[in-house]
């Protein structure tokens, strides 16, 4: 993993923007001229032989097309390279959210405002069309919107261009709920494919309901084939019937009777729309951080100043007031605020007597203070202890406490202050120190450890160290962000064991405990991902020394991963078409599916882990094999089942049961990026629904 | 889980209902720190939070930290009593004020 600070080719790390199941998503600067980009990365090393290919065709081909297109409402491709193992793609960074996010976040989103973003991708289809290329991949995931609802189309990695060679996969890499017909049937496809995804697209705005819905990849096709949506004004009255013309023509199954350019599915949408001018809906969408002029003047003074409006001479007893309410009752913000004003209102003033110097000495640093410091002590949310009537304002007098030190600073005296202060920070240093043993009893005393207790002391401990960042104890910090690589260690040490109990002493009875066993491997892998989460340099050294610990869990994924495999072979052995259809088969499918799924889930652990350090870079590679190879054998046996038998077709919940597993298949498959494989089942379903 | 908005003044309300836990905590942060944000002073209603997981415990504490960046002022309101308990074993009852409704946390906001 890159750190901050690193280069990728012409590009400065900054920050991490995501992570994958193939690779880390970072957030950087152009070294030359200091522009934002997004830099997609992917571990080519993690790949496996044919998907290796596959995959770096598809990037090369997203940057080679990206770089092409120059259009306002296109994310623009920067640059791609590889560097040591990685592949990277380079290209402007947006602010701003999937499009498919946008939607479910505001279910009450105007009809015009969805409009207008149609119009927009519109816009932007027309442009590349004109450019001869086919996006082939149109999804809410690739619409990227901004603060300001301006739209940027991305991700072309499956576009297509006219004159290149078409590979019979490449067509059918898309998503099937966006794929127009006779990309389902297998035919040359020309740009009103796009059309018909942008129609999907435009379905999903006006109603929230997408307008092909199935359980299996193969049902799915069907429907796209087959099926007629119900007209959207039918699923939402405030449409006119205009849309449902519109609707209709785009997501025609016969694409002569669709639109046949974008600019003339504009120039329709346009007439459909109601007359209300889109610029009349003003909306501030989720996430932004521009207001109004309006709204920011509405908006009252952040720091009242009624200590600072009185007389300097008044002003220490009325910061002793402030101090004293902030104990007996409670340490508001606005206490606090009123505290830091009227102190720096006093040290400003030209005319301080010493009968008031003397009252804020003894505020800053006598009894007040070192009462304070007390009060921060027992209310501590130190692991372990009952916290009886806490009053919510821990973390307020913490602060209260820096204002009055840093008074006491001020007025020369700096005894008292600093030795509560350190006084104050050892104390919530030993909790850290002390917690390792107590880690050690909950994770080790008894068969199952004590999820909920450890989470919740992590929680603790975590606001122990928000207040040591507040009293400026940066040394103290580090070194107990040390003592959490240690907890990670020990948490990580207990998956490793939990996972080697399990398979040593496995009898047939076990086999239900797999599930009750990937519940609390999940939960501690959460725990120490928050550690790790906890700072950059947590996250490096814990590919240090840490480094054994991981690597032993990855490689207890892979065993443990390889049972979980078996289990799944036999069942699949032993299961005749006949059973596989029978009525009370449910149960076995849903055994079947659940097992897969969790191999699936233990997959991603181990990615996520093995991410972290490079020289884990061996036996994640060991658990990717595997784990391809598997999926690559079921499927496999699950397509020869369905090739083999045509009497299938007569049997359809045997056949629904045999797609909703390849169909989970070509999920997980998706999720890792193997691609060839996710597009085999693809390519199959195709043929079986054309059958 | 469900975010529903709404405002009174100059304070913005979320209300999280259902589960806030691994799954949903993200949108629940990305709508929390927006609003924060965007007025400074933020009332959870957890009357509809039927339980909350420390997933959802760290987008608070993240909020915290925010709090502490920007000066602004996020209240809790409405608590029911699983995601309580959650609360005082995880210490985070000694850092939120959690009024008893969501009328107490605007006003103690306005």
């Amino acid at each position: 993993m890159l750190r901050p600070g690193q280069t990728l080719g012409a590009y400065r790390i900054e920050t991490i923007l995501g992570r994958g199941a193939m690779g880390v998503v970072y957030r950087g600067v152009g070294i030359d001229d200091g522009e934002a980009v997004a830099i997609k990365t992917i571990r080519a090393d993690l790949l496996v032989g044919s998907e290796r290919d596959a995959i770096l065709s598809r990037f090369r081909q997203e940057a080679e097309i990206g770089m092409r297109l120059h259009h306002p409402r296109i994310v623009r491709v920067r640059s791609w390279g590889e560097q040591d193992d990685m592949v990277y793609l380079a290209m402007d960074f947006v602010s701003g959210q999937e499009l498919g996010r946008l939607v479910e976040q505001r279910p009450d989103l105007p009809p015009a405002m969805s409009l207008a973003m149609i119009l927009q991708i519109l816009n932007a289809l027309a442009y590349i069309h004109q450019k001869g290329v086919i996006h082939r991949d149109l999804k809410p995931a690739n619409i990227l919107v901004r603060q300001d609802y301006a739209i940027a189309l991305t991700d072309f990695g499956i576009a297509h261009c006219s004159g290149s060679e078409l590979t019979q996969l490449g067509d059918l890499l898309g998503s099937p709920l966006y794929m127009a017909p006779e990309q389902l049937r297998g035919e040359a496809l020309d740009h009103r494919a796009d059309l018909f995804a942008v129609g999907v697209i435009l379905y999903y705005l006006l109603t929230h309901r997408k307008p092909f819905i199935a359980d299996s990849l193969a049902a799915l096709m069907q429907q796209v084939l087959h099926n007629d949506p119900a007209p959207p004004s039918k699923l939402n009255p405030a449409l006119s019937a205009g849309f449902d013309a519109v609707t209709r023509r785009a997501l025609a199954k016969d694409r002569r009777q669709r639109f046949a350019t974008a600019l003339e599915f504009a120039t329709a949408l346009r007439q459909a729309r109601s007359p209300a001018p889109v610029e009349a809906t003003v909306m501030v969408p989720a996430g932004s951080r521009s207001l109004p002029a309006a709204t920011l003047a509405a908006t009252p003074a952040a720091a009242p100043t009624t200590a600072a409006a009185i007389n300097p001479n008044e002003l220490v007893g009325a910061i002793a007031a402030l101090v004293r309410d902030c104990l007996a009752e409670r340490a508001t913000s606005a206490r606090l605020e009123q505290v830091a004003a009227g102190l720096n209102a006093w040290f400003a003033a030209a005319d301080q007597r010493a009968v008031e110097r003397q009252h804020l000495h003894w505020l800053c640093a006598g009894e007040p203070l070192t009462a304070l410091a007390d009060r921060i002590q027992q209310q501590a949310p130190i692991p372990g202890r009952v916290l009886l009537e806490a009053r919510g304002d821990w973390l307020e007098l913490v602060r209260l406490f820096v204002l009055l030190h840093h008074g006491g600073q001020r007025l020369g005296d700096t005894q008292t202050g600093d030795r509560a202060r350190s006084q104050l920070i050892q104390e919530l240093t030993g909790a850290f120190l002390d917690y390792a043993s107590t880690l050690n009893r909950l994770l080790f005393s008894e068969d199952s450890p004590h999820l909920l207790q450890i989470a919740a002391d992590f929680m603790r401990l975590d606001l122990l160290l928000l207040a040591m960042e507040e009293l400026g104890a940066e040394a103290e910090s580090r070194r107990v962000q040390q003592t959490q690589l240690l907890f990670v260690n020990q948490v990580m040490g207990k998956v490793n064991t939990l996972i080697r109990q399990f398979l040593t002493h496995r009898d047939p009875l076990a086999r239900f405990g797999i599930a009750g066993l990937l519940v609390e491997i999940e939960e501690l892998i959460v725990l120490a991902e928050r550690l790790l989460e906890g700072s950059e340099t947590a996250t490096m050294e814990a590919s240090g020394p840490g480094g054994a610990v991981v690597a032993e869990c990855i490689g207890n994924i892979h065993d443990l991963g390889q049972l979980l495999g078996q289990e799944l072979r036999q069942q699949a052995q032993e299961e005749s078409l006949q059973r596989l259809g029978a009525a009370d088969g449910e149960s076995n499918q849903a055994l079947f599916l659940g097992r897969l799924r969790q191999l699936g889930l233990l997959y991603r652990f181990a990615v996520r882990l093995g991410l972290e350090g490079d020289e884990l870079t061996a036996p994640l590679r060991k658990v990717a094999t595997g784990m391809h190879g598997f999926l690559h054998q079921m499927a496999d046996r699950l397509l020869a089942i369905i090739d083999k038998m045509p009497e299938l077709h007569k049997q359809p919940l045997a056949a629904d049961r045999l797609w909703a597993r390849l169909s989970l298949i070509a999920e997980i498959a998706e999720q890792f990026g193997w691609i060839e494989l996710r597009g085999r089942i693809l390519w199959s379903a195709r043929s079986w629904t054309a059958a | 889980m469900d975010i529903q908005e709404q405002r009174q003044g100059h304070v913005i309300i979320l209300k999280p209902i259902g589960r806030l836990d691994s799954l949903s905590c993200r949108e629940f942060e990305t709508r929390l720190l927006a609003a924060l944000d965007e007025t400074k002073t933020v009332a959870v209603d957890c009357a509809g939070m039927e339980y909350i997981s420390s997933a959802g415990l760290r987008v608070l504490l993240v909020a915290a930290k925010h709090n502490r960046a920007g000066g602004n002022r996020l209240a809790l309101a409405a608590l029911r009593e699983n995601p309580r308990e959650v609360f005082e074993i995880s210490g985070f009852s000694a850092i939120f004020t959690i009024y008893s409704t969501v009328a107490a946390a605007v006003a103690a906001l306005s």
